[in-house]
């Protein structure tokens, strides 16, 4: 069997031969062979590309936003440095460059007149006492105005809290702090503010002015929390002016239930004391 | 591949416009007023302020399609997301518009003053506070308050609704929540520094035992004294640090 098969395929070898596939078929073949080279090589090399661009530009960006906010921080604290030794040079190098430099010419042309030197040292002194007792003035002059543009910083309560609770710390002249404060309590739209400036003017509580002031300020409030506190505050004052205003609460329709039962306390305490 | 680029470029902005309804204002300082009944604020560090809804949008009701809110207080819709934002002054105003079922997220950046008031009734919910180094200005009555992750400065007034404060270092003061009839309960973390200011007429005050605050005997003992009050300074001092609640309880506790 093996043998005539062989045979047979010799003897028809070149017919065999013959048939060829469709060309078609093998144009598909190279077509899908190459469109799969194309495909893969693109598929691969591109994205890394893209993906090394990007690397890149991440890089970059990172670097760059480290960079600004390295640079940004360190710019704030060179401004501090250079703002904070101008106020001090301002006025002092002025003089002292001034002094020292004739001093040095007198001690060169008069050495023997040792009277001037020391006349010219206590000049000096004397000038020097002088500049600092101004610069302390105006220190405190600026705190106080620092303090007031604080209370007025409509923008920020944070600001006006700050400087509400830094007030009593200041000097109280011609009563300039205590109407500060009590502008704060009767205006500001803020509660919080108003309870600060409550607290720094319960540090004046001795003096009949602000009692007096407080007094008044209690009729204006609306707001239960203040209003509350402000009592509560009154009343270890010992300040028996309210009683008055208390009934008028208890009274009140309109008063909150927990500014009602802060009034009754109040009545009793300032009653029984 | 250009093709493929655009396409899913394409698709990534339908998605992100389909499915985040989102308003933005240019703004990275300055101040902004909420005037709602719930709200959740988080910082960001960016340059707009970014307005969205937290609202599935199953949720969404079919026949408001095409329509907006209105009501009679003067605010109209603007934003698509029912609530009104427009600049007053130096700074935004929001406003509800719509009367219900609002819950909208608001992005702020670093430097802006987020200030939330609402002393109604209806619709008070909560007010929600993460992730903040701006400073923070809440008056309410019925609201409660959450501030998470929040450095200050801070001003709280309360009437009813709690205050939950979780301050992160550094705190920048100053620190001021004043309450009537809320729970003021504030975790801080222990290196902090303050000059700490608690008193509470009628309830009580507890602190960590961890803090170590150096307490002040009053100077002042012409006052009468009554209630509970705790004047010290919280490690060596430092900002002002000032918790008041006349009828509720105050708890200071430590970060763990």
């Amino acid at each position: 069997m093996k043998n005539e098969l062989e045979k047979f395929i010799q003897k028809n070898r070149d017919e065999f031969d013959n048939k060829t596939p469709d060309p078609e078929v093998l144009g598909r073949i190279l077509h899908q062979m190459q469109a799969a080279e194309d495909i893969k090589p693109k598929g691969i090399l591109i994205p890394f590309r893209t993906i090394r661009w990007a690397a890149a530009i991440l890089v970059l960006i990172g670097l760059g936003v480290t960079f600004l906010l390295l640079q940004k921080r360190p710019d704030t604290v060179t401004l501090v440095k250079t703002k904070l030794p101008v106020t001090g040079k301002n006025e002092s190098p002025g003089d002292d460059s001034v002094k020292p430099a004739p001093s040095a010419e007198l001690v060169k042309t008069e050495r023997t007149k040792r009277k001037s030197i020391d006349a010219v040292d206590e000049d000096l002194a004397l000038r020097k006492r002088e500049l600092l007792g101004k610069l302390r003035d105006k220190a405190l002059r600026s705190e106080k105005n620092v303090m007031f543009a604080g209370l007025i910083d409509m923008n920020s309560s944070a600001t006006r809290i700050t400087a509400a609770s830094e007030a009593p710390r200041l000097k109280n002249t011609g009563n300039d702090i205590v109407d500060a404060l009590l502008a704060a309590l009767n205006n500001d739209p803020n509660a919080n503010v108003r309870l600060a400036a409550l607290d720094g003017l319960a540090r004046f509580y001795q003096e009949t002015y602000v009692r007096q002031k407080l007094i008044a300020s209690l009729k204006n409030q609306q707001d239960p929390v203040v209003q509350i506190t402000m009592i509560n505050l009154l009343i270890r004052m010992r300040e028996s002016g309210i009683l008055s205003e208390l009934e008028r609460i208890i009274n009140d329709e309109h008063a909150q239930k927990a500014v009602k039962d802060c009034a009754y306390s109040g009545i009793f305490q300032l009653r029984s004391s | 591949m250009k093709k493929y680029i655009i396409i899913s470029l394409l698709g990534l902005s339908a998605i992100t416009a389909a499915s985040a309804q989102e308003y933005k204002v240019n703004k990275n300082s300055g101040k902004l007023t909420i005037n709602m009944g719930s709200v959740t604020v988080e910082g960001y560090s960016g340059d707009q302020i970014i307005f969205s809804s937290l609202k599935a949008e199953a949720d969404a009701d079919p026949r408001a399609k095409g329509l907006r809110a209105i009501n009679g207080s003067g605010f109209s819709d603007n934003t698509g997301l029912g609530i009104s934002v427009v600049e007053k002054g130096e700074g935004i105003e929001v406003n509800e518009v719509a009367s219900s079922g609002l819950d909208i997220k608001i992005l702020v950046p670093k430097n802006v003053i987020v200030s939330f008031q609402c002393h109604r009734v209806q619709n008070a919910g909560k007010a929600i506070f993460k992730n903040m180094s701006n400073e923070i200005e809440v008056s309410t009555d019925y609201n409660s308050v959450e501030l998470e992750n929040v450095t200050g400065p801070l001003a709280v007034r309360a009437l009813y609704g709690a205050v939950d404060a979780r301050f992160s270092d550094p705190i920048k003061g100053p620190i001021s929540i004043a309450s009537i009839y809320s729970t003021v309960d504030v975790t801080i973390p222990p290196t902090t520094k303050a000059n700490v200011k608690l008193s509470s007429s009628n309830g009580e005050i507890l602190a960590s035992a961890d803090l170590k605050i150096e307490i002040e005997k009053s100077a002042d003992s012409d006052m009468v004294r009554y209630g509970n009050t705790v004047n010290g300074k919280l490690n060596g001092g430092g900002p002002e640090f000032k918790l008041n609640a006349e009828y509720g309880k105050i708890y200071l506790r430590e970060t763990k």
